[in-house]
């Protein structure tokens, strides 16, 4: 009897299409619905956060204090961090997952929905809080994303108003990641067996394990904080018998597989994308998977390379040191993989492939300096630097966000049944490659120069680097106009054809485009051959 | 009230299986939670 209920429902399902008005979005329950609001808002915070990147450069433009106090500043480099982690990267792959998983393991939606929309609705509240905490007694925090004791306790008005933000994105997070695994474990189509996803589902997967087991970890650290502030407590307290240097020790252990959970998503997306404009199957493409499980494994065992400067044993310092290095021979493995992949392949370089070739290129750069990082005496010198600086937004910068770039126009025509505009989309990825490497890479120089990170002033002799890092600042910030036009007339271009590019993997491509609202509904029984098969 | 089997396309069993996913996932969060607040209380 329940069988036929559920099966009367069901057919009542099939038929419904989305709710009228703000409904629609307010109570979505589709993946494709909530993904394009994640899209929206991740979009939203990319600018809000750029907006407080070009505040920082505008100070930086030349030394000397000149727009804003020193305190505003702190306040910058904090909140640009926050939103641009958690508000811009994070939920954009969040937003690429609802969008893509259930159409790629061929499932008719996420396994639980509500908890979707809860995960997404969440967010706006969690960003709305931290962001009015600019206008509160005392500034927004200004002790850096990593929000170290005793510096934090320092906050004023704003210091409750964070813990709370982050916890509420911790709990998005945390109930994104176990709705991303349910879906990957339980939807899939009878015949994908967990070899057979594909590589961004992979990725994520394994993403979503690491969400798991280290979100709880950085709600503990800063619940904390809060009974350390507010309950008498003395965690990370010195006067009462606390230990400041636990609290670095436990926010690392959530902070570096953070670092891996804003990039495996983004190895996932090109490694999607290098195949369809290479022409050719995936290079080791079960040496991508277990690659992405051993940089998921190390990311626990590294924590400390971020503290050399605190004081370790040796035995400590060494192991650290080596534990990071090692993380370099799967990245490798996943770099000569997709040289390989393009090795002979009848390449083309539409937008996608361009914003995907410029991260394995760009990436690298970023993933180089990272190693250089993990020498522990060198890092004694560069620690704090904007070195650091330069280090972590080659790798975030073209590297996440590209990734993030690529995909979006990967997936665009898919999405709205159009094709994008490929002169202006040429026209973005050129301009941004040009600034983002003008902004960041003489911050290399910087740093080693002896310049220190999160400080509004500086000595003359920076002047000049620092001036070409603000021009390119500011070109990548205007550049990404271009990204909102192509963005805003998506829709005006010629249809789309279902399968979109020349030939390419998955079954995400063989539903319409647009992708009808409701797709899969019956699991697909017969998956199109994976083209190493083809070639075989 | 029983299921007729010949008719089960295993909905039933995927749907008890996400929601024992989703349970097993959310203990797992929890108590990575509380296992570092007790480790940090036991140390301080």
């Amino acid at each position: 009897m329940s069988t036929i209920a559920a099966e009367v429902n069901d057919h009542a399902h099939d038929d419904h299409g989305p709710a009228k008005g703000i409904k629609r979005w307010l109570f979505a329950t589709n993946h494709k619905d909530i993904g394009t609001m994640y899209l929206i808002f991740s979009f939203a915070m990319f600018l809000v956060g750029g907006l407080m990147a070009l505040v920082i450069r505008t100070e930086l433009f030349q030394p000397g204090l000149q727009f804003v106090h020193p305190e505003f500043f702190n306040q910058m480099t904090t909140m640009h961090a926050l939103i641009m982690v958690f508000g811009a990267v994070m939920p954009a792959f969040v937003g690429l997952a609802n969008w893509m998983i259930p159409m790629m393991v061929g499932a008719p939606d996420m396994a639980l929905p509500r908890m979707n929309n809860w995960s997404f609705w969440i967010l706006p509240v969690a960003f709305g809080i931290l962001i009015s905490t600019l206008w509160m007694d005392g500034g927004a925090p200004a002790s850096g994303w990593t929000m170290y004791p005793p510096l934090v306790l320092q906050t004023g008005d704003a210091f409750p108003f964070l813990i709370f933000s982050v916890h509420l994105m911790g709990i998005s997070s945390i109930m994104g990641a176990i709705n991303i695994i349910v879906t990957i474990m339980n939807m899939r189509a009878p015949s994908m067996s967990l070899l057979r996803m594909p590589i961004f589902v992979w990725t994520w997967l394994i993403t979503a394990y690491l969400l798991i087991a280290v979100m709880p970890v950085l709600a503990g650290a800063v619940t904390m904080l809060l009974t350390d502030q507010f309950f008498g407590t003395s965690f990370f307290l010195a006067a009462g018998g606390g230990d400041p240097v636990m609290f670095q020790h436990i926010f690392w252990f959530f902070g570096h597989p953070e670092v891996y959970i804003m990039i495996l998503p983004a190895f996932g997306v090109v490694s999607e994308i290098i195949p369809t404009f290479a022409r050719k199957p995936l290079f080791g493409r079960d040496s991508m998977i277990y690659a992405a499980s051993c940089i998921a494994f190390l990311s626990f065992i590294v924590w400390a390379h971020h503290m050399f400067t605190v004081g370790m044993p040796l035995s400590g310092q060494l192991f650290f040191m080596f534990a990071t290095m090692l993380i370099a021979v799967p990245t490798g493995v996943k770099v000569f993989n997709w040289v390989a992949t393009m090795w002979k392949g009848a390449m083309t370089f539409e937008t996608p492939m361009l914003f995907a070739l410029a991260f394995v290129f760009l990436f690298t750069i970023g993933g180089f300096s990272g190693l250089m990082l993990a020498i522990t005496p060198a890092d004694i010198q560069y620690h704090d630097s904007y070195f650091v600086v330069a280090h972590f937004h080659y790798v975030l910068v073209p590297g996440s966000v590209f990734a993030i770039m690529a995909g979006v126009y990967y997936w665009l025509p898919k999405w709205t049944g159009y094709m994008y505009n490929e002169s202006l989309g040429k026209l973005h990825f050129w301009l941004s490659t040009i600034f983002v490497n003008l902004t960041f890479f003489p911050m290399h120089f910087l740093g080693l120069a002896g310049m220190p990170r999160r400080i509004p002033d500086y000595s003359t002799q920076f002047a000049d680097f620092n001036m070409i890092a603000s021009v390119g600042a500011f070109g990548f910030g205007l550049s990404q106009l271009i990204l909102i036009y192509v963005l805003l007339t998506a829709k005006k271009g010629v249809p789309a054809t279902d399968a979109v590019w020349d030939n390419p993997e998955g079954l995400e491509w063989t539903v319409p485009s647009p992708a009808p609202f409701h797709t899969f509904d019956t699991p697909p029984e017969v998956l199109p051959p994976l083209k190493q098969e083809q070639h075989a | 009230m029983s299921v007729d089997v010949s008719q089960d396309d295993g909905r039933e069993d995927r749907k008890v299986g996400v929601r024992r996913t989703a349970l097993v996932l959310a203990g797992v969060a929890l108590m990575v939670y509380a296992a570092f607040i007790i480790a940090s209380v036991l140390r301080s």
